[in-house]
């Protein structure tokens, strides 16, 4: 069996190495869906499977809290964890994390990283190595606001600092603070989350240094904002530990009825760079990517099916010899399919190097989220899955041109190579209906991303309801620096006031979320009249005077806010169109009262009407929306946004606006300078990118149609050269011949674009939810597809027919 | 009397067209007898090598009763026929059919790769059949490298290999020169005299005279039956 299957695979590889242009473009065929459907592979493995590099990762766990429904909510509050901590002997050491923005100053100036707050056994839990200096020290964690020390990452070190040993030592300013910094992480560990990748840590202890915009999180058991990581006790497994777990927190339920009502924690393996919470949304995305990827792959396998038919017509004689010879069909199959199989691994090995490409290419756009190396290195894993999806594609499409070519008598098939110039054979019916197939799905894929990028058009054509067209924004967090309400008002009358005088600036506000900024605030509102029923969900955003005049969003009615709606004013607010028409239809609104947050809270009496705007997606429908005076009510977040309309260059006003800022608070780093326009641009990324994607398979999708296209017209010109000779010595002109070989090709064409509507169809309605101003069925992308795909089958076909009506018929005659 | 190794009775083959119904060979009642080295003659057209394809079991679609060594092959499936020719038969081709990928030792291991057999002792016969006809020198050569002549003379060592009953040739010399053709004979000769029942499509007279008998087809029928002195 061995020796038989080292002839087979030496008698292959001749094969491959005879054929090199055969081989070149099945090779790169497969190698294009390979290498894609290993790409995805590979980000699910970094996200969800592979263990992270830290001292013996298999004994890793999350301890997360769920929520009523089974799903993963995620965190957990400091008191838990220290009742946690204390109480679980399950784990031989339990760690605790806090993620937030802070601002580092250094002599370059004041900037926003990520630093995470940490308990004192996180790097003894992850067993780490620092590369210099030294980890967090028990004595560290202890009292609150003892030890403001910090340790960096490498690359922090390395970007800010110069990779200069010296910092190690020395002190650095965060948020405004004095921390000594005490160690450098080691090289490439940047936290246990992609997406989260942390600059510099800190201890928990320093949280109000650390994380001054959330006083609670120390005493409150509302205040759930830590991620926990434990180490499984020796001789304990994760089953013992979510018992544990499970008893603990039916105990935190019993002890604080009041806020753990339905409090469950559960234990999950740290697999991957993405916390239970977060691992939904990237199944998924990765999903979408798998199953676009997963079409392309059928589609390269389909074509190097038909590929191989072509070939088996080529094959017959020796298939049959081999059979005169005593190979019986099965084992002829056997070999067949281990030549396919062999030249599906030589395409994997290529495809793996074109999914490390892509991967690094596409890791290194500007903007890509950081902490994403560890994708573009596959690890074992996915070498196994490259591997194994190439052996089974090969089975794919080596099974049927298999069981094609070895179907006929041993002595048909010897007979059959002279037999191809004596009578016009017509082409493979399955050959034929995997070329359907292959423009079928590729124009299902063409057509859902042309419905997504149409979508994407219609919403990017609308208005915002503002004009983004002259404003600039930079965004800054007093917050961090220890400023409370009434100092930050403050900053922000300065602010506002020194901004007003600067040349080029025609009006300037300041908000706690902007429009299309990718942050919401919701709450409930009531209508003051109306009893409980009357409650809806609305979006809110707390704005200073001067917002709908910088914005230059119309105000239906009414006025907008200004510095007389400060506190001890009347409280006021500014409601939308549709919450107008939602709270009050047909009356008017301004003078009417509405609760906003909490149904006992003072009423808000609306002195304005703001026309409806686009405020969290491109595509949103229009939502009730109420703008909330900043200056008389408490903020919901500390981050302010400054905006300024410049009326000539915008780089010279954001300049001016980064300097009004340093020169308000030098600690305080600006962050997001940009014009709104290219916040706008930044919103419309993710449809972008997935419309993007999208096409680009498809696009791919399409060139291996008609690869396959040209392969199977190919295939038939050599097939019917003696007939081609024959019409061609009867008189037939070149372009008749042209037309009969494009004809067949239309033919399958016309079949693979019906089909490829009906599934179209059926895609558009599962992806409705992403469409927008756009029916399922928009017969511009349909016909516009149809066009594209038909017009790159005509070239595809007439390539060969153009060959096949320059043929010398005396010579196509003789051949015979 | 020997024992017919090949009995064939009313067997028939036919294609139909458009037209009706085409005999390519009508009511075939012929014995071979193990020791036999029959030829079969006759216009192009007649049935010749559509009657060898028969007998090799290259083609399982015709009508008739046909009994190889006491089997019936007309009442075996495709893998019982496929065993019983891998076993018993060798195929000479007029166009020698070698694998063009393949060099000659490998070719002349093919059959054997389809028996069940160990890598050693596929070695060893393969070693022999190279001795026996004189190509050791040539054992690494692929088909292209070597002349008509040779490629033939390997082609019936490869049919040779697995020591089958019966050998069956299609025109074997019909593309080679008079001075190798007749090598060929010669050698079908003596392994006639060494016990294999040879069955030889030809139009040669010449090639028939180193038989003896000779069946004569004509329009699928069999026109005649003779028996010849042979040359040897």
């Amino acid at each position: 069996m061995i020796d038989d299957l080292i002839l087979d695979l030496r008698g292959g590889a001749r094969m491959l190495a005879r054929r090199p242009g055969f081989t070149f473009a099945a090779v790169l065929v497969l190698a294009l869906g390979i290498g894609g459907n290993t790409a995805i592979i590979s980000f699910f493995d970094a996200a969800l499977l592979r263990p992270p590099e830290v001292a013996d990762p298999g004994r890793l766990v999350w301890v997360h809290a769920v929520s009523r429904l089974g799903r993963a909510s995620g965190q957990v509050s400091f008191l838990d964890y220290a009742d946690l901590r204390d109480g679980a002997e399950v784990f031989s050491e339990l760690a605790a994390y806090a993620g937030g923005t802070m601002a580092l100053t250094t002599e370059a100036g004041p900037e926003q990283v990520n630093g995470q707050l940490v308990s004192g056994s996180y790097f003894r839990l992850l067993g780490l190595r620092p590369f210099a200096g030294r980890a967090f020290l028990p004595e560290e964690d202890v009292s609150p606001g003892a030890r403001p020390v910090a340790v960096l990452s490498h690359a922090l070190w390395k970007r800010r600092f110069g990779s200069d040993p010296a910092v190690v030592g020395a002190s650095i300013t965060l948020n405004g603070r004095s921390f000594a910094v005490v160690g450098i992480a080691p090289e490439g560990f940047s936290g246990l989350e992609i997406g989260e990748a942390a600059d510099l840590w800190v201890p928990l202890m320093m949280h109000a240094w650390g994380l001054p915009s959330e006083p609670g999180l120390l005493i409150s058991r509302n205040a759930r904002r830590l991620t926990l990581v434990g180490r499984l006790a020796p001789q304990v497994d994760r089953r013992q530990a979510a018992a544990a777990m499970t008893a603990l927190a039916a105990r935190q339920e019993r002890d604080h009825p009041e806020s753990h009502e339905g409090f469950t924690l559960a234990v999950s393996p740290i697999r991957g760079a993405v916390s239970p919470e977060g691992r939904g949304e990237v199944v998924a995305v990765g999903a979408l990517l798998l199953a676009v990827t997963g079409a392309v792959l059928l589609i390269a396998c389909a074509n190097v099916a038909g590929l191989l038919l072509g070939r088996a017509a080529e094959r017959a004689r020796e298939i049959g010899v081999r059979m005169a010879l005593g190979a019986s069909r099965g084992r002829l199959i056997r070999q067949l399919l281990t030549e396919s199989v062999l030249l599906a691994l030589v395409s994997g090995g290529a495809g793996l190097v074109l999914a490390v490409w892509g991967l690094e290419a596409a890791l290194s756009i500007e903007g890509a989220p950081s902490g994403l190396a560890a994708l573009a290195a596959p690890g074992a894993r996915v070498f196994v899955y490259a591997a194994g999806i190439s052996a089974l594609a090969g089975l794919a499409f080596g099974l049927a041109p298999a069981w094609t070519a070895t179907r006929r008598e041993a002595a048909a098939a010897i007979k059959q190579e002279a037999r191809l110039f004596g009578r016009a054979v017509g082409r493979s019916r399955l050959q034929g209906a995997l070329v359907v197939g292959q423009i079928a799905l590729s124009s299902a894929l063409l057509i859902a991303s042309g419905l997504l990028l149409r979508s994407l058009g219609m919403a990017l054509a609308e208005s915002p309801g503002f004009d983004p067209r002259g404003v600039v924004s930079v965004s800054f967090d007093p917050g961090l620096l220890g400023y409370g309400r009434d100092a930050s008002a403050d900053l922000g009358r300065r602010l506002l006031s020194r901004v007003a005088g600067l040349p080029g600036v025609s009006a300037a506000t300041l908000a706690s979320v902007t429009p299309l900024s990718g942050t919401m605030a919701g709450t409930a509102a009531w209508p003051e009249v109306a009893g409980d029923d009357g409650a809806a969900m609305v979006h809110f955003s707390d704005v200073w005077p001067g917002f709908f005049e910088t914005l230059r969003i119309p105000l239906a009615q009414g006025r907008g806010f200004t510095f007389q709606d400060g506190q001890g004013a009347p409280e006021v607010a500014v409601v939308n169109e549709t919450l107008a028409r939602t709270f009050w239809p047909g009356k008017d609104p301004v003078g009417r009262t509405l609760r906003v947050g909490d149904a006992a809270s003072a009423p808000l009496t609306v002195i304005g009407v703001a026309s409806d705007g686009k405020y969290d997606d491109f595509t949103d429908r229009p939502r009730p929306f109420v703008y909330l005076p900043w200056l008389q009510r408490p903020a919901f977040r500390s981050e302010l946004t400054l905006l300024a309309r410049a009326e000539g260059s915008e780089a010279a006003a954001l300049a001016l606006l980064r300097e009004e800022v340093r020169a308000i608070d030098a600690h305080l780093p600006p962050a997001r300078l940009g014009t709104m326009e290219q916040t706008l641009w930044q919103r419309a990324d993710k449809r972008r990118g997935i419309s993007s994607l999208l096409a680009s398979f498809g696009g791919l999708a399409l060139a291996l149609a008609c690869v396959g296209l040209y392969g199977v017209v190919a295939c038939s010109v050599t097939r019917r050269a003696r007939e081609t000779g024959v019409r061609l010595a009867l008189g037939a002109r070149p372009a008749e011949i042209v037309r009969l070989f494009v004809g067949e090709g239309a033919r399958l064409t016309a079949g693979g674009l019906v089909l490829g509507a009906a599934l179209s169809l059926i895609l558009a309605r599962m992806m409705s939810a992403l469409m927008y101003g756009v029916g399922p069925a928009d017969a511009l992308t349909f016909a516009a597809v149809s066009a594209l795909l038909g017009l790159s089958a005509v070239v595809a076909c007439w390539l060969p027919a153009r060959r096949a009506s320059r043929m010398d018929p005396v010579a196509a005659l003789r051949s015979e | 009397m020997t024992e017919a190794i090949i009995r064939l009775k009313d067997v028939e083959k036919h294609y139909d067209t458009g037209a009706g119904r085409t005999y390519v060979l009508r009511r075939i009642t012929l014995d071979i007898q193990a020791g036999d080295f029959l030829t079969i003659m006759g216009p192009s057209g007649a049935g010749k090598s559509t009657l060898l394809a028969i007998l090799g079991m290259l083609d399982a679609a015709w009508a008739g009763e046909y009994e190889f060594m006491g089997q019936p092959v007309h009442a075996l499936g495709r893998r019982q026929r496929a065993e019983l020719n891998k076993n018993n038969i060798g195929f000479v081709f007029q166009s020698y059919h070698l694998l063009d990928n393949l060099t000659v030792a490998e070719n002349l291991e093919v059959p054997l790769s389809y028996k069940t057999m160990k890598s050693s002792q596929r070695a060893a016969l393969v070693a022999d059949a190279l001795d026996r006809f004189a190509i050791v020198g040539k054992k690494d050569l692929y088909p292209s490298q070597l002349s008509g002549g040779q490629q033939q003379l390997v082609a019936v060592a490869r049919a040779l290999v697995g020591s089958p009953r019966v050998i069956l040739a299609d025109e074997p010399t019909g593309n080679l020169h008079s001075a190798q053709g007749k090598e060929i004979m010669e050698l079908f000769g003596r392994l006639n005299e060494e016990g294999t029942t040879i069955v030889q499509v030809t139009h040669s007279e010449a090639n028939a005279a180193y038989g003896n008998r000779i069946v004569q087809l004509q329009d699928g029928w069999i026109a005649s039956t003779e028996a010849v002195g042979g040359k040897r």
